[in-house]
């Protein structure tokens, strides 16, 4: 109970005005298209130079709390996730607004956000040293497993067709090798030094999901106030039933805050997982896509709860449990705060204040969350042209604003207009942009796994040998089956009708 | 008007892993390549799969394309790509903004265009104040701004 000696440090004039002005900043940098909740701690580190080291962790916990919650609301309102972390809240959160149910849809989010982020900071504070050896059973083998995992839930839950998902989480594998390779420095796939560097995410998942939509609303040329009529729900019927979903708040804290202490995993393995598992033992699952608050409540809970157990491994063995954490790594050393012991003894009291902070944070989200939820009509009523001119310049600054880099523009541009069109042809985004997020994690835990393997069996006995690796292949294997046949009962469905 | 059937669905996906594959076996024998090389075999596998399936089902049309509707967006696109750099930023901005708006509203009039314009004004200032001001990002920019 040591972090109670600590927790009136929190409630200091400066210290609530930074975590207020954390919480809202990161609620808004989250909902714009291109701030993920990387790029604003990234950017908010040099601010925090001239701050105490308590107050400087205080407002980048804050910030990344905030973002990742506020990554659905444009999530929900634009069909743009504001981060990778919010991709699974797209599926059935536009399909609700499109509904009239943008606001109720907002509620839910914000209320199992809190919920998981309580759950996964609770985690944090009290099973951080058990935790820590959890992290470290994940090899290069697992991760690789893990990777592929990801790759094959979003393709069978974000597409009609399992191949045509499937073979665009390949594609986003491939684009993702472009540049150098991460473990020998091989140049790739390098048409023109522009791409030296690879595909930014960023720009990625900007160009992949904004520019589709805009072409989208401006081809079909209709107002979102035209398809979305709100409807009155009030708040404390929102939290009844979001509270009553007890089944999609317990599985999305729980993916949540396993993925979370998975280095390298992050928020969007998180949110897709846990909507994957809802959607299994759901009794609704024709419902799933189509506007199912479960949906929403299971992957809102999972990017939050991943959030706390994602500094589990940072704070304890210097290993971030997730792209931003990484980033917040960056923060602990400029204030010459190095992981490990030392954290919880020499530095004890910044350690707790700051985790203390991220607890306060989450109430804090609560409420602006779900005032800002109440201005979505205005979002909304806004003419289709207007809203199309402005999230067009939004991601071209957003996309821009990341590297400083003109390429990074042109690259979203061009993937945004390519996706356009192979959207006609019946292929989705998602699974694309988690294919590139991916990646990385993937190719450079198979080089790894292949560099161990070749002093031991070989690499196919390596990546397919132990519990661990069983587990996670047999889980692949599971929800490209399940795909399969949710697929084959679709089609025999709309032949007999 | 362009139309889409699952016939071109097919072919392109073909095409398309026939290209990575074919990138990915002539990039050399570097280790480097072989995830790539398993990824494009996975693609040649999945692409056969789809046209096996493509015969068992008719050549329905799946989707249209109303080209000349985006055309005023697909250019201004363009010419941002195009002169980004050397016209900078903000200047390129007011024009997609303007654009898009104007081409793009049911009513075009002189009073609309007046409108859009202030709304361009206020919204290109907006960013420039989030952008420029609060997050410190420096865009290419064209004489002033």
């Amino acid at each position: 109970m040591e972090f109670l000696n600590y927790f009136s440090n929190v409630f200091t004039f400066g210290n609530i005005l930074i975590l207020i002005l954390g919480t809202v900043g990161g609620l808004l940098l989250g909902a714009a298209p291109g701030l993920s909740p990387t790029m604003a701690v990234a950017l908010l580190i040099p601010f925090t130079f001239k701050m105490s080291p308590e107050q400087g962790l205080i407002m980048l916990g804050a910030v990344y709390t905030a973002t990742v919650a506020g990554g659905a609301i444009s999530a929900i309102l634009l069909k743009i996730p504001g981060a990778p972390a919010n991709i699974a809240t797209v599926m059935d959160g536009y399909p609700m607004a499109q509904k009239g149910k943008s606001k109720e849809a907002l509620h839910y989010c914000f209320i199992s956000s809190f919920v998981g982020g309580v759950i996964g900071i609770l985690v944090l504070i009290f099973f951080t040293p058990l935790l820590a050896n959890v992290a470290l059973k994940f090899g290069p083998s697992h991760m690789f497993w893990i990777a592929i995992f990801g790759v094959t839930v979003i393709a069978t839950l974000d597409s009609n067709s399992i191949i045509k998902g499937l073979f665009s989480g390949a594609l986003g594998l491939w684009l993702a090798t472009i540049g150098y390779d991460s473990v020998l420095g091989v140049e790739r796939f390098v048409f023109n030094p522009i791409f030296s560097g690879g595909i930014n995410i960023i720009a990625a998942l900007v160009g992949l999901f904004a520019i589709p939509q805009v072409l989208s609303m401006l081809e079909k040329k209709q107002d979102l106030s035209d398809q979305f009529q709100m409807e009155k729900k009030s708040l404390f019927q929102s939290m009844k039933y979001n509270l009553s979903r007890f089944k999609a708040l317990t599985i999305g804290s729980i993916t949540g805050v396993i993925i979370g202490l998975i280095p390298g995993a992050g928020g969007q393995i998180a949110g897709l997982v846990s909507y994957d598992q809802i959607k299994k033992v759901s009794k609704n699952k024709e419902n799933f896509g189509k506007g199912e608050p479960d949906g929403i409540i299971a992957a809102e809970s999972a990017n939050n709860a991943m959030v706390g157990p994602s500094l589990v491994p940072l704070l304890t063995l210097g290993v971030p449990g997730s792209p931003t954490a990484a980033v917040l790594l960056g923060g602990l050393l400029i204030h010459g705060m190095f992981p490990g012991p030392n954290l919880f003894t020499i530095y004890a009291e910044t350690t707790w204040t700051f985790i203390n902070s991220l607890l306060v944070a989450q109430f804090l989200m609560l409420i602006f969350g779900l005032y800002i939820s109440g201005l979505a009509k205005y979002v909304i009523k806004t003419p289709v042209n207007y809203m199309a001119a402005a999230i067009t310049i939004l991601a071209i600054f957003g996309t821009y604003s990341v590297q400083h880099n003109f390429a990074d523009v042109m690259v979203m541009l061009f993937l945004g207009v390519s996706m356009f069109f192979l959207s006609k042809f019946g292929f989705t985004a998602a699974p694309i942009v988690l294919g590139l997020i991916l990646g990385p994690i993937a190719e450079t835990n198979f080089s790894q796994a292949k560099i161990i393997a070749d002093t031991q069996n070989g690499i196919f006995d390596y990546l397919t040998m132990g519990p661990l690796n069983l587990t996670i292949i047999s889980l692949c294997i599971l929800s490209i089956i399940y795909g399969l046949i949710t697929e084959i009962k679709k089609k025999t469905n709309d032949k007999d009708q | 008007m362009i139309k889409i059937n699952k016939l071109s669905s097919v072919v392109l996906v073909l095409i398309l892993s026939i290209l990575l594959a074919y990138a990915s076996f002539s990039g050399g024998t570097s280790e480097a390549y072989l995830f790539p090389k398993l990824l494009s075999s996975v693609m040649i596998i999945l692409s056969s799969f789809s046209l096996i399936i493509y015969f068992y089902n008719k050549n329905e049309k799946i989707a249209e394309i109303n080209i000349k509707k985006l055309s005023t967006y697909l250019c201004s696109l363009v010419i941002f790509i195009v002169f980004g750099e050397f016209l900078g930023f903000y200047f390129l901005a007011v024009l997609i903004f303007l654009i898009t708006c104007f081409f793009y509203s049911e009513n075009k009039n002189k009073k609309i265009f007046v409108y859009n314009s202030l709304i361009t004004l206020f919204f290109i200032l907006f960013v420039y104040f989030l952008f420029s001001v609060l997050l410190k990002v420096q865009a290419p920019r064209f004489f002033l701004f």
